[in-house]
């Protein structure tokens, strides 16, 4: 009885720990990575309006994305009329564009990854969707804090020293239950901070638990932010195959009715 | 003989002068042709030229601007940078919006063009530069596919066919100007609100009231616009015009050094030749001061003669030459006209040139009776006379 008294009151303290403990074993980086592949999956198929925010003016624009993997992704543009049809690919490495009025494909090289995608507050490298922010990095905990009434863990992303980003510095707030980053900051290499990433009206996407509302809010800038609307989202698709993100299927694609 | 050292010196001097300032001119006139005395923009658009800093016209800012009794044209302008592309060529050019009528009678750009037609105002079409249809190999009748950043952050795309194909002195512009009417340039920038505009160049009737009528325009159009002139958008010109400027004032003082040696021999010669008779005098009783005096005002009648002259001689010169230039041929001529430059010798007539010049040898040549006076206020007339 007295041997065993201590081994049972140590069963119940791990039983009792044992959830909140399972999370917290979660090291910083494997954090990251389980909030970044939120989105992510075997293939995926979502409806977004994406509004540019400025002091004088503001524009929506509407688009399908489709992706497989975190490799390939594939972006249609539904509205505006004017830029209805123009298509985005991201293969691999390679980002291409193509523009049906013109008839011209346009691939992007890398030296205009830093410039704004369709004159939002994204580059065009946000949306090579990288998973730099998990292999590029060197990621720390630096505490806890309640955002959105969310007990977050927040995160110290500094790049690792033959790492080719751009951000001096990146500060992650990572919702500790599900994993959801609610806010993300970026810093530049003189640690002035350029811009800042939210997350919220958190809802069922797809099946998954993911916040439905995103902006980038320009911290250099006054006034202006860009704003996503995530409107319909399901996660392994039917039919989505390697040869459905390619060139020829940049002409050819339709918006698919959901 | 003092004279026609002076005579020399000033007519090598205003000559010289006259022939850079006249370049200096020419240079400065072929810009304020391309950019205009003035330019409105949209606050900030100047010292940043992207196309997000362009604005929209407001039929207000044009009755101001035309209600400004010193100007004498307004030109409206689009301009942007973007990518042209014909089959597998592609460049980067600027397109440049144009209101096809008004800026003919100021540029003559219709007799600049070598191949097809001018632009038709009611087409949408474009005007290439011959060297950059060469590079594109395009001919007149093809169509050019344009891409760029368009206002406010939208794609700018659109296909045009090729009305003509022009030549202009600047290679420069023969190889990155794409010309199109305005309204076209403001459909492939910002089809969404009419009236987009990077600038309005402002043509003045008298060049001499810049100031003034900047000044003018910017107390009128309000705090929006920004009102800039020509010596700040050809500000590379005035740099080039400054060094240039500093050579030929190096230049110039040889020269003047060179003169000066020439006059102070010559005074000093004639008053060496005349040593005898001052001693005499003197001994027989004139005033040394006296004797000073006369030589000073000996050698300022010289120097009067000499510049009158001077003036003379030159200015027929300078005068014909301003009005019929010598034309440059061959090599010379080539890297004339890659600078946008009429390939002549141009001469100015500022007045300037020739109040500084003459001012400056007369008292070069006053100078040298510093000599004489000095001679004869210590003179000694005993050894004066044995020489």
């Amino acid at each position: 009885m007295k041997k065993t008294l201590p081994f049972i009151f140590l069963l119940v303290l791990l039983a009792l720990t044992g959830n909140k403990t399972y999370a917290q074993q979660l090291t910083a980086k494997e954090m990251v990575n389980k909030s970044y592949n939120l989105f992510l999956g075997k293939s995926s198929f979502s409806v977004m309006s994406m509004t540019i925010v400025r002091p004088t003016w503001q524009r929506s624009i509407k688009m399908q994305n489709w992706s497989m993997g975190d490799n390939y992704y594939l972006t249609l543009i539904t509205q505006p009329t004017r830029d209805k049809g123009e298509v985005f690919l991201k293969s691999k490495k390679n980002m291409w564009n193509f523009i049906p009025a013109i008839n011209r494909l346009i691939k992007i090289p890398p030296s205009m990854m830093m410039q704004s995608w369709m004159g939002s507050d994204f580059t065009n490298n946000d949306l090579m969707k990288q998973n730099s922010i998990v292999t590029d990095y060197k990621h720390t905990f630096a505490g806890s804090e309640k955002l959105e009434g969310y007990n977050c863990a927040v995160i110290n992303l500094d790049p690792l020293p033959d790492a080719a980003v751009v951000w001096g510095k990146i500060k992650m707030w990572i919702i500790k239950k599900n994993l959801i980053t609610m806010k993300v900051e970026y810093f530049d290499t003189h640690g002035k901070l350029v811009k800042t990433e939210t997350a919220s009206q958190i809802k069922i996407l797809g099946g998954r638990l993911l916040p439905s509302h995103l902006e980038m809010i320009s911290n250099t800038k006054k006034g202006h932010k860009t704003i996503i609307d995530i409107l319909h989202q399901e996660f392994n698709v039917k039919g989505i195959k390697q040869n459905f993100f390619s060139i020829q299927n940049m002409r050819n694609i339709r918006p698919q009715s959901f | 003989m003092t004279a026609s050292a002076v005579v020399l010196a000033l007519f090598l001097a205003l000559i010289m002068r006259s022939m850079q300032f006249g370049s200096y001119e020419q240079m400065i006139r072929a810009g304020v042709n391309q950019t205009g005395d003035l330019q409105v923009h949209d606050t900030g658009y100047w010292a940043n030229q992207s196309i997000d800093r362009a604005f929209f016209y407001r039929k207000k800012l044009g009755e101001t601007l035309h209600g400004i009794k010193e100007i004498k044209s307004i030109l409206p302008g689009l301009q942007t940078f973007s990518l042209a592309s014909y089959k597998k060529q592609t460049k980067g050019v600027l397109i440049s919006g144009i209101d096809a009528a008004v800026y003919n009678k100021q540029n003559h750009l219709s007799n600049k063009i070598i191949r097809g037609k001018y632009l038709n105002p009611n087409k949408n079409e474009v005007l290439l530069g011959d060297k950059l249809a060469e590079f594109l190999k395009m001919h007149v009748g093809d169509t050019l596919v344009l891409l760029g950043q368009g206002y406010r952050g939208i794609t700018a795309y659109g296909i045009y066919r090729v009305a003509g194909i022009f030549h202009l002195p600047s290679i420069e512009m023969n190889s990155e100007i794409v010309y199109m009417n305005l309204k076209t340039a403001q459909n492939f920038v910002y089809p969404y609100q009419p009236g987009l505009l990077t600038s309005l160049s402002v043509f003045i009737k008298d060049p001499g009231q810049l100031q003034t009528v900047k000044t003018e325009t910017e107390h009128r159009i309000g705090p929006n616009y920004e009102v800039i002139t020509w010596k700040t958008m050809l500000s590379d010109i005035l740099q080039t015009i400054k060094a240039d400027n500093v050579s030929g004032q190096i230049m110039l003082l040889i020269l003047y050094i060179i003169a000066a040696f020439g006059i102070f021999s010559t005074v000093l010669m004639m008053t060496m030749e005349k040593r005898r008779q001052y001693a005499i005098m003197v001994s027989i009783g004139m005033e040394r001061e006296k004797l000073v005096w006369v030589s000073i005002f000996e050698t300022f009648i010289i120097s009067v003669i000499g510049i009158v002259i001077g003036l003379i001689l030159a200015s027929p010169i300078i005068y014909y030459l301003h009005f019929h230039p010598i034309p440059i041929t061959g090599e010379m001529a080539k890297m004339y006209l890659q600078f946008n430059i009429a390939p002549v010798l141009p001469f100015s007539i500022k007045a300037h040139i020739f109040l500084s010049q003459t001012i400056i040898i007369l008292v070069l040549s006053l100078l040298s009776a510093l000599y004489p006076i000095i001679y004869l206020s210590k003179f000694n007339v005993l050894k004066a006379f044995r020489h």
